[in-house]
């Protein structure tokens, strides 16, 4: 048992511990620095918006990533709806698996040109239309208003009721259109008013395989991480002239899940800027100013093929994050005290290479982790801490804990010339009484009886 | 006198020496960081004094002598009705910042239009001052010169002034635009930018102060006269802009309504119908360019956008915030109200550095001599507190004096100061003795 106390009170009363404790007490002084908002915020959006992980997929995989023919992308450009109706009739003669519309579709005012459309689509084995959900309630966790297609076209006429009707399903991400931020997350599934929605590209892989969807349903994640193979080239894309013209191979098509929405007026044609673009962790300049690279259909090609092949993304607790940065901390702050008192004057040089080196293993290696198996850990705080520690062991060892000994030497010698002083005077007391007491002795000299008669 | 030898002598002089000498050999390490480096991405086009405008001056008053018109997707059948409206309350110049560089005259035969040329003509015909847009074509490193100029058909030229607007950030940059060339040079002809002609004609004494900042007038007549062939860029003829505001920001500075846009404006569809205010043309400058689909439309990106300092978030992804137009319109304000920005002299910014330089290193000597003990925690605070008030200091001049005051040199230097002041006294000092030593006659050396 004693021993067990020592190693304790080793482990935790030792000068690493309290170095570590300055440093992160440091920090903190530094976050409640009342600093005008609008002079930080931009810096504090610019790096809160990059991920580490992003690295995994813009330096370590961007080209190993194998294409996914499972999914189809068509570019409905701008095209109105009797375009439509017949690049869906064309596609539905090469018998697609399904075939989702990530459009809003409106009545034209043109009845005959609406009808051909509601023909074509009541002509389509499976079909699923993409919906965005609105308005969400914080307190009961549930959506309150819904954007989808006009009705005719999502449900048939009586005639035609022998077609099923068309499957809605949520195509909400975290990212708002006009966000800057990076879109890495997707709702697995929904409430609306009560009612439990999938997420559109779940309805989509849930046709052609029902069984991987189950399994990822029970993941059971409110929400998950996208793991991107890649942009509109990892797919089989086709732009809607091909499509009209039969431009196309048939058997790129049968059996497998046709996405139709906004890539743009012709894929040769693209725009720097869109409205239906986003930006995703795929770009190529993660953290400083661009143009977003990825329109919305692809993002839910790359969640449909994520689903169909069980390649998820497995997001560290963050309970073990706090751990694992306390641990990489607590390290640090040994190597770098160890280095500190080690390096002499050679400190300053090894510290800044020691750290530069040490990020650069920190950032990779999460990258790594992430790409090579799909692990997602959170060591920004580590980083940070790396970042700052050369400089603050400087203050610890160097100012902090030289002026506590100072303090406590200073102390200690007060303390002893009071207790000295005590003492002196004490002795000076006594003496003084002991001296008095001598002069108060009054010395009785017994009587002698000079009595010589007696 | 003997204070002041005791502080400045030889071996201040060679440490600095020293340091100095160091920092150029690690600056010629070449390390490639960009893969990891989110920081240095994030702020790649961040300047300093970027804060002063976004977060710590106070908006400036509006300029009412300048208005901005939206002339939207109008043809130029509609930008003539819109101009035969505004000429009726005589403006004192009127920019259009369009490109009519086609004649488009058989188009409009072929579709069976009406000549919308010969109306523009007309609008053209009847307005004063008129300034039309050139550009400078095809840029000629050799010569440090353009190539060609694209005019506007000669049957528009004839009535207008013209003047570049070519800007030095392409479309599709991410660089924020800064700065300027107020003339340049085609084949040897001189032309001029857009807004500097439009200050001309509103202006001459106050454009001719402008043009007197130029770096200097010999330069310019020495290009003129092909004496310089290979023009240095630190000659090129910059001046950066002072930005007074914009008009219908995404980023809330200006709302769409309220008082704080930077100038006056006016939407196509009530100029059209001259449903705006008189006032707001008489006598006024009245820049027309595209600024959207109407003026109120806050479209948050366009490809006639710019990045400037007034964005607001300044450091990583953000969506450009400023039309080319309303550009030319915050320099056009510039030259009027002689609100330029000054540019510290590069050889008194050089001095400035080295005095501080030397400075720093005889108050690091002086702490790593004097207070040993201390030294490691103290060169930190120091080192930090100095940091912090060399930029507290330039976004004081460029926020009051409107003076760019470049203190990267000094910060990278007080940053590494503590680190190489250590080698220098502890290793390369004792280094340089014994090296002498052995080279002196005498055998030893003091």
């Amino acid at each position: 048992m004693q021993k067990f106390t020592k190693f304790i009170k080793k482990l935790f009363l030792n000068d690493y511990v309290y170095c570590a404790l300055f440093v992160f007490a440091l920090l903190w002084l530094i976050t409640i620095i009342p600093i005008n908002k609008e002079l930080t915020e931009p810096f504090a959006e610019a790096l809160g918006d990059f991920e580490i992980t992003d690295l995994g997929f813009t330096v370590l995989r961007a080209k190993e990533d194998k294409a996914d023919t499972n999914i189809v992308i068509v570019n409905t450009s701008r095209m109105g709806n009797a375009e439509l109706a017949a690049m869906i009739n064309q596609l539905n003669q090469y018998q697609p698996a399904v075939i989702g519309i990530n459009e809003v579709l409106h009545q034209s005012g043109d009845y005959f040109t609406d009808s051909i459309l509601v023909s074509a689509l009541s002509n389509t084995k499976e079909l699923v239309f993409a919906a965005k959900l609105k308005d969400f309630n914080d307190s009961t966790r549930q959506w309150q208003a819904i954007e989808h297609s006009d009705s005719i076209f999502m449900n048939f006429p009586h005639e035609i009721t022998s077609v099923r009707y068309a499957e809605v399903g949520l195509e909400n991400m975290f990212t708002h259109e006009r966000d800057f931020k990076t879109t890495r997350h997707f709702y697995s599934k929904a409430n609306y008013r009560g009612e439990e929605m999938k997420f559109f590209a779940s309805e989509l892989a849930e046709i052609l395989a029902p069984e991987k969807v189950e399994k990822f349903m029970k993941r059971a994640n409110e929400y998950e991480v996208i793991n991107y193979i890649g942009n509109y080239d990892k797919f089989t894309t086709l732009d809607a002239n091909q499509v009209l013209n039969g431009e196309f191979d048939p058997s790129s098509i049968k059996g497998k899940i046709v996405i139709m929405g906004y890539l743009g007026e012709s894929l040769q044609d693209e725009k720097f800027w869109d409205d239906f673009k986003y930006y995703t962790p795929m770009n190529k300049n993660y953290a400083g100013k661009t143009f977003p690279d990825m329109f919305e259909t692809v993002i839910y090609a790359n969640i449909a093929s994520q689903i169909l092949n069980d390649d998820h993304i497995y997001v560290v607790s963050d309970d073990l994050d706090l751990i694992i940065n306390i641990v990489i901390c607590l390290i640090n702050v040994i190597l770098f005290s160890a280095l500190f008192h080690a390096a002499a004057v050679w400190w300053d040089i090894f510290s800044i290479i020691f750290t530069l080196i040490e990020i650069i293993v920190l950032e990779l290696g999460t990258a790594f982790v992430f790409s090579r198996y799909g692990i997602e850990v959170n060591l920004n705080p580590s980083i940070v801490f790396v970042l700052v520690l050369g400089q603050f062991i400087e203050l610890y060892y160097g100012l902090f804990k030289v002026a506590i000994q100072k303090l406590t030497v200073k102390y200690m010698i007060a303390n002893e010339a009071e207790k000295r002083m005590k003492l002196k005077k004490s002795m000076k007391n006594t003496s003084k009484s002991v001296l008095d007491d001598l002069r108060n002795i009054k010395l009785e000299v017994p009587k002698i009886n000079t009595d010589l008669n007696q | 006198m003997k204070f002041l030898n005791k502080i400045i002598n030889a071996d201040i002089i060679v440490c600095t020496a020293f340091i100095f000498l160091l920092i150029w050999a690690l600056s010629n390490i070449e390390l490639n960081l960009d893969l990891v480096d989110p920081i240095g991405k994030a702020l790649d086009t961040f300047q300093v004094t970027d804060l002063v405008y976004t977060a710590l001056r106070d908006d400036p008053a509006p300029d009412k002598e300048i208005t901005m018109v939206n002339i939207g997707n109008l043809d130029r059948g509609g930008i003539a009705a819109l101009l035969n409206s505004l000429n009726k309350h005589e403006p004192a110049v009127v920019g259009i910042d369009v490109r009519f560089f086609r004649d488009k005259t058989n188009f409009y035969r072929e579709n069976g239009i009406e000549n919308q040329d010969s109306l523009l003509e007309l609008a053209f015909a009847n307005t004063k001052n008129l300034v039309l847009a050139t550009k400078l074509e095809e840029f000629n490193e050799t010569t440090g010169q353009w190539d060609s100029l694209s005019n506007p058909i000669p049957r528009f030229r004839q009535y207008a002034n013209g003047a570049f607007v070519n800007v030095i950030t392409a479309e599709n940059d991410f660089r924020v635009n800064r700065k300027i060339t107020p003339i340049d040079f085609v084949k040897d002809s001189m032309q001029t930018f857009f807004p500097v002609v439009i200050s001309k004609l509103y202006s001459k004494d106050k454009t001719q102060k402008f043009m007197s900042r130029m770096k200097n007038q010999l330069l310019i007549a020495n290009k003129k006269n092909k004496e310089i062939n290979e023009p240095d860029e630190d000659e090129k003829l910059l001046e950066t802009i002072y930005y007074r505001g914009n008009i219908n920001n995404f980023y809330g500075e200006t709302d769409h309504f309220g008082n704080k846009d930077a100038f006056n404006k006016i939407d196509f569809q009530e100029g059209i119908e001259g449903t705006f205010d008189p006032k707001l043309v008489e006598g006024k400058i009245c820049i027309l360019g595209y600024m959207g689909e109407t003026i109120k439309n806050d479209k948050y990106w366009d490809e006639d956008k710019f990045y400037t300092p007034l964005n607001k978030k300044f450091a990583g992804k953000s969506f450009p915030d400023m039309y080319g137009v309303v550009v030319h319109a915050n320099i056009v304000s510039m030259i009027l109200n002689e609100t330029y920005v000054e540019i510290l002299d590069p050889q008194i910014n050089f001095i400035v550095n080295i005095i501080i330089c030397i400075l720093n290193v005889m108050l690091f000597a002086f702490v790593f001599h004097g207070m040993k003990l201390w030294w490691d925690g103290l060169s930190v605070v120091i080192a930090l507190g100095e940091m912090i008030f060399l930029y507290f200091i330039s976004l004081v001049c460029f926020e009051y004096y409107r003076i760019e005051v470049d203190v990267n040199y000094s910060v990278a230097f007080i940053f590494l100061l503590g680190n190489l002041l250590e080698l220098y006294y502890e290793y390369a000092k004792p280094g340089l003795r014994w090296t002498l030593g052995k080279l002196s006659p005498m055998g030893s050396y003091k």
